[in-house]
């Protein structure tokens, strides 16, 4: 047990001088393969949960996976465990839609703590009601999220669209045959 | 139309902010003069100390309007020697370094500092992040600057890119667990990205990108 944790508090503390001298970006130890959502990604609903792929099995003890906000505050912040070279985390159904920030800080295989983050968004965005200002350099915000409520899931649409189109072809072979039929007539 | 505007403008934030991903090698151990450092006259050399002995690629001091100034670089087993050939003008300064560490990755990095007096840092200006926290910055002209951010955490560090650098200028960053400060040099004019990485208590982590334009 005491090995244990002393093993946890000097990996910590390894981490902890990593962060405080500040380090020169470079290729990282344990790099980001994927996620689940993608970055970028818009979801019409909420994910189940969110998974991060790394090129490498990371270290125990010191992995942690935050959730944050569009403005930046902090939802969820919680230690993970890994399986291999995956972590993962259940998304809370409490959670509003919008556009959400999931970082991890994890310990590659040689100690180096890696932090990165993926964005994604679910329900339907909107355009920003307030335009970015222009002198202020950088891009502007992200409106606000809504759910459109009562509009058809994607099956139904393909199951209308598969329907129409195969009223369309017959009626097409129909005109097609009778034409047939009175020119041989 | 609207959605895909919407889309279009997450894509581009999406862009902006991420993928973000920052790791060690061979660290800078430490330097002379310190990063953001105040110094009254031209040094005779930069010395930049790394964790590890290191192989070098390349090596510059840059003046404040980004140019580089001649110099001659050493490198002796984790130290790198820039001498620059003639005394270097008063102001904003940079060293800039591009190393190879033994396990073959190429890490770039700067510092910066000002030689002589404060140079005058003009209006506070703040900066528009995503996710966006109140974020600002103490000046808009190159100098010594300081950066507050409205965020939740403890500690954390503030990586500063100009395309006249290759690597970025690093702050160290304090919170008190509602604001988060860092102070430090930018040496130049134009378009200055931050990123910020935020550690919060129970190690949450916030990452935060945002761009200033110094006049």
């Amino acid at each position: 047990m005491f090995k244990y944790t002393l093993r946890g508090t000097v990996l910590a503390l390894a981490a902890l001088s990593f962060l405080v001298l500040g380090s020169a970006p470079s290729q990282a130890h344990s790099q980001l393969v994927s996620s689940t959502p993608a970055n970028g990604a818009v979801l019409t609903i909420a994910p189940t949960d969110v998974t991060f792929v790394f090129d490498e099995p990371l270290l125990p003890d010191l992995d942690t996976l935050s959730i944050n906000t569009e403005a930046g505050v902090n939802v969820v912040s919680q230690r993970v465990e890994p399986v291999g070279n995956t972590l993962s985390i259940p998304w809370p159904t409490t959670i509003d839609p919008g556009t959400y920030q999931v970082a991890y800080r994890i310990v590659s295989g040689d100690g180096h703590p890696v932090t990165g983050a993926i964005s994604f968004s679910f329900g339907t965005p909107t355009q920003s009601s307030s335009s970015p200002s222009p002198s202020a350099s950088a891009t502007g915000a992200i409106g606000d999220y809504v759910v459109v409520e009562n509009s058809p899931p994607v099956s139904t649409l393909v199951t209308v669209v598969a329907l129409l189109a195969a009223v369309l072809s017959i009626g097409f072979i129909v005109v097609l045959m009778k034409r047939g039929k009175a020119q041989n007539e | 139309m609207r959605k895909a505007l919407g889309a279009v403008v997450l894509g581009s934030l999406v862009l902006l902010v991420n993928p973000v991903s920052a790791s060690a090698h061979a660290d800078l151990h430490s330097s002379n003069p310190i990063n953001g450092a105040l110094v009254s006259s031209s040094p005779k050399s930069v010395v930049l100390v790394f964790s590890e002995a290191v192989e070098l690629n390349s090596a510059e001091l840059l003046s404040n309007s980004a140019q580089s100034i001649t110099s001659q670089a050493k490198i002796a087993g984790a130290t790198l020697t820039i001498t620059p050939t003639r005394k270097m003008a008063s102001g904003p300064l940079a060293a800039q370094w591009e190393v190879t560490s033994d396990d073959g990755h190429v890490i770039t990095g700067a510092i910066s500092f000002i030689v002589g007096k404060p140079t005058s840092i003009g209006k506070p200006v703040p900066i528009v992040t995503l996710p966006k926290i109140a974020v600002n910055l103490s000046g808009n002209r190159a100098g010594s600057l300081r950066l507050n951010l409205a965020a939740a955490a403890t500690s954390g560090e503030i990586q500063w890119t100009h395309q006249s650098l290759q690597g970025p200028i690093t702050w160290r960053a304090t919170g008190n667990g509602k604001k988060v400060s860092a102070t430090g040099v930018l040496p130049f004019a134009g378009d200055w990205t931050m990123n910020a990485t935020l550690i919060g208590k129970g190690g949450s982590v916030l990452i935060t990108t945002g761009k200033v334009h110094l006049v």
